[in-house]
């Protein structure tokens, strides 16, 4: 297919199957991503989308297959493993915590602790938390005046940004982002589209997942097609215009792949 | 609707009562009225309750609704009324069987009030009375208790004397209540009449009362 | 590039930051606090003395750990309604083991810190199994505590045969001992007390109880071990119901199989959480409201007792009392919508 088959992908999924009690989510799907690499993730309601990134940062266990990044077949016990390995996640059932403040959310899972012995105890560096917030999420062009308020206090969209500048601002090598423009604005969703761009000139593998075509179409490199827990296309986006993308994800029109 | 299940009944009744073949209990009201008086000589009443310095007095019940608490206590206060005007008798501490629960409401009552003797109606009013008083140290120093029924840990408080110790228990006589019913169960199910309700006179132990005598009521865990 | 998030409110006015205040759960309860205990002094000039002050701090004492055992617990989005029954156990028991030391006239401190830590023990296996229930079974918290309560409850009473178990007066001696109107054993649960805040609030676990509670999937997807976290909560309530097992047999000098069962202190005590503005969906909740909520339930059903007010009175207006406590938070609820 491309040149980018000669170097080690960031990450990759060798025959992955995974079922909810007797539905089967996912069948055989195998996908590569590679450093500085923008993957849109399609398909239909209930395709598996959501399923197969879950299966990436360890919140579901496949039931067979493999997850290797960086040439190194992992396996995740927890989110915890996934993080750990330079993946980040936005999930589209809310990954935050309402009840806690911006920065909490920030760190959560990873607090800043105070130095010393208090530290060592377990306390945490609220205010270090607060002031890191703050500039953690400028730094990947989110800017908010206060962080100590609570998520529950936000609008959609406001939530929905900070979820994916605590993507942006942890990850390492791999980022994930399970239809991020949902409650957003036309103008909120092309600013996503920026942030999505930077996150590959930083060189960063994306897995982009959305239900807006045109949004795909303009943001990847290369797009994979779900349908009914199956891979049913993986190419460049070049090969694609909505009408044909539309087509795939719908099996109206079987192009050959 | 009656079945014909002979039913066999000791200590508290219920309001099925009628539908029994036989209840033996303790005769609940002659034992608050021994308590009333046990109370009052332990507290000196001609002495020291006048009608210009009466004498306060909690009452500890288990329950508002149980038909033996309910007994004793309507009895006692029904003597304290007759026989002892300069009594001041305080609302009922409800302890819900719980030691301590009767014990919080004790420790109030002794805050509140200048008390000079608690009325327990049962074991579990007296665990806690005993340990309400003995908690107030010198507040206490003149508080009079009476109890009800013979657990071991009454019993060892009067015997031991001192702050916070039982000055009598009115005591149920359990082991002729039992015998009793046993024997007439056995009587009825031969065909035999045998009384419908009978009521055994309670006995006031005493810190002077011999050490034989108090094994004797003893309540023996099962 | 710009992705603004703008948090509205940021600047806070005068009159919003006093309105906040007087809407305020903490604030309002404490002034509720103070204003019952100058209505009960009016009524009777006897409350103010050290000694009433005393008997205070003692009942507060009994009902503050199981409080904040639920606090944490509800907090993390669980129910606990094994607290009471866990320290019915856990006092006959303990007591029943240490009778022999007693009898023998061992050092009434090694006498109770043995039952302390038996206590301690016998909560843990309580809490562990509510934790098991929850954890490795998927029973719902309501239903795996109703398991150990009644476990706990039947136990109590087979132990015990229904009778007081032990017979300790110098632990009621020593419970009454202390400075002015703090006994020592006052003095240990509010230590104890105060370290329970500083975890809930300032500690990484305390950190994880919010967020489990607020989102089990967020902390789950953010790498926390929501299972042994929750085990850890369950065993730490009943921990907690323990030790205040232990401390009604200080106070009383011996274990009784009804302590906390039948005065369904489990409910007082998740009565104490709501009323301090918890929220029962999980996620909300603060040390200082649980202190203030256990407060205000001593006070009133001291107080009324103490103003020999009859006692089927003092249920209701206990009930009410929390119905008030509900209404109110709701309606904070309701005007933070708005803003
Ligand atoms: N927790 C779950 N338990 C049982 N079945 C599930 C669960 N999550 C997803 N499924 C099922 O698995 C299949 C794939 O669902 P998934 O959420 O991965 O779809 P998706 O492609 O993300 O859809 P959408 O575009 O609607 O988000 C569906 O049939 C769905 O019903
Ligand atoms: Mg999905």
């Amino acid at each position: 297919m491309t040149i980018a088959d000669e170097r080690t992908p960031v990450l990759e999924l060798r025959n992955i199957t995974l079922h909810y009690g007797s539905v089967e989510a996912l069948h055989d799907v195998s996908i590569k991503s590679y450093a500085g690499e923008v993957i849109g993730l399609v398909g239909d309601n209930g395709a598996g989308k959501s399923s197969l990134i879950k299966v990436i940062s360890g919140v579901n266990t496949a039931d067979s297959g493999e997850v290797i990044v960086d040439g190194v077949r992992r396996h995740w016990r927890s989110p915890h493993d996934s993080m750990a390995a330079g993946i980040e996640t936005l999930y589209q059932d809310s990954g935050l915590a309402p009840d806690l403040s911006i920065g909490s959310n920030i760190f959560l899972g990873r607090e800043k602790r105070r130095s010393g012995l208090l530290g060592r105890l377990g306390f945490v560096d609220q205010r270090g938390m607060e002031r890191e917030a703050l500039e953690q999420l400028a730094r990947v062009g989110i800017t908010i005046p206060a962080t100590q308020r609570t998520v529950s206090e936000l609008s959609g969209g406001q939530r929905q940004a900070v979820a994916i500048g605590r993507a942006i601002a942890w990850a390492k090598h791999v980022i994930i982002l399970d239809e991020p423009t949902n409650h957003l604005g036309a103008r909120q969703s092309a600013e996503v589209l920026k942030v999505i761009k930077s996150a590959r000139e930083q060189g960063l593998s994306v897995l982009f997942i959305s239900h807006s075509l045109p949004h795909v179409l303009e943001v990847t490199d290369r797009i994979i097609v779900l349908r009914l827990g199956r891979v049913v296309r993986d190419a460049p986006t070049s090969e694609f215009t909505v009408e044909s993308l539309l087509g795939t994800i719908t099996g109206l029109n079987e192009s050959p792949s | 609707m009656r079945s014909h299940i002979k039913v066999f009944n000791v200590d508290s009744g219920s309001s099925y009562q009628r539908n029994i073949t036989s209840w033996v209990t303790g005769n609940n009201t002659q034992g608050g009225k021994a308590a009333a008086d046990a109370l009052a000589t332990a507290m000196n009443y001609t002495k020291d309750c006048t009608a210009a310095k009466k004498c306060d007095v909690a009452i500890g019940v288990s329950s508002l609704t149980t038909s033996t608490d309910a007994a004793r206590v309507a009895a006692f206060k029904a003597e304290v009324t007759a026989k002892y005007p300069n009594i001041t008798m305080l609302n009922d501490v409800v302890s819900q069987s719980q030691p301590s629960v009767a014990q919080s409401a004790f420790a109030q009552d002794i805050s509140a009030h200048n008390l000079a003797g608690i009325f327990a109606v049962d074991g579990t009013d007296a665990e806690g009375a005993t340990a309400a008083v003995k908690a107030a140290g010198s507040a206490g120093a003149s508080i009079k208790i009476v109890g009800y029924d013979g657990y071991a840990n009454n019993i060892a408080s009067m015997v031991a004397g001192g702050l916070g110790s039982l000055s009598a228990i009115i005591s149920q006589q359990p082991t002729l209540e039992g015998m009793l019913i046993i024997k007439y169960a056995v009587a009825a199910l031969q065909g035999k009449k045998v009384p419908h309700l009978q009521t055994l006179p309670n006995i006031t132990l005493l810190p002077s009362t011999p050490a034989s005598v108090l094994a004797k009521y003893q309540y023996v865990a099962s | 590039m710009s992705t603004s998030v703008d948090v509205s409110g940021s600047e806070v006015t005068t009159d919003r930051r006093l309105r906040r205040v007087v809407t305020n759960q903490q604030f309002v309860l404490f002034v509720v606090l103070i204003a019952l205990i100058l209505f009960f002094a009016s009524r009777n000039s006897l409350f103010f003395r050290v000694g009433e002050f005393s008997n205070l701090f003692t009942d507060f004492s009994g009902l503050v750990l199981i409080a904040l055992a639920e606090t944490y617990v509800i907090v993390a989005g669980g129910i606990d309604l094994a607290v009471g029954s866990t320290a019915a156990v856990s006092g006959v028991v303990a007591a029943g083991w240490i009778q022999p030391l007693v009898n023998h006239g061992v050092n009434q401190a090694v006498v109770l810190l043995v039952g302390t830590l038996a206590c301690a023990f016998i909560g843990a296996l309580a809490g562990g199994l509510s934790a098991l229930l929850i954890t490795a079974f998927d029973l719902v918290p309501f239903v795996a505590t109703l398991v150990t309560y009644s476990v706990g409850a039947g136990l109590a009473l087979v132990i015990s045969h229904g009778a007081p178990v032990g017979y300790n007066p110098g632990a009621i001696y020593w419970s009454a001992s202390g400075i002015g109107m703090i006994t020592w054993l006052v003095a240990i649960v509010l230590v104890l007390a105060v370290v329970l805040g500083v975890v809930l609030h300032l500690t990484v676990y305390g950190r994880y109880n919010f967020a489990i509670g607020s989102n089990e999937f967020a902390a789950r997807a953010a790498g926390i071990a929501v299972r042994r976290h929750l085990i850890s909560v369950y065993v730490l309530a009943g921990v907690l119901a323990g030790l205040t097992g232990m401390f009604f047999y200080i106070r009383s000098g011996s274990g009784a199989a009804t302590t906390g069962v039948t005065n369904s202190a489990n409910l007082v005590a998740i009565a104490a959480v709501v009323i301090g503005g918890a929220s029962l969906t999980g996620g909300v909740g603060r040390w200082a409201g649980t202190m203030l909520g256990a407060a205000v339930l001593t006070v009133v059903s001291d107080g009324l007792i103490f103003i020999n007010v009859p006692p089927t009175w003092i249920q209701v207006v206990v009930g009410a009392l929390i119905a008030v406590a509900a209404l109110l938070q709701s309606f904070r609820r309701r005007s933070r919508r708005v803003t």
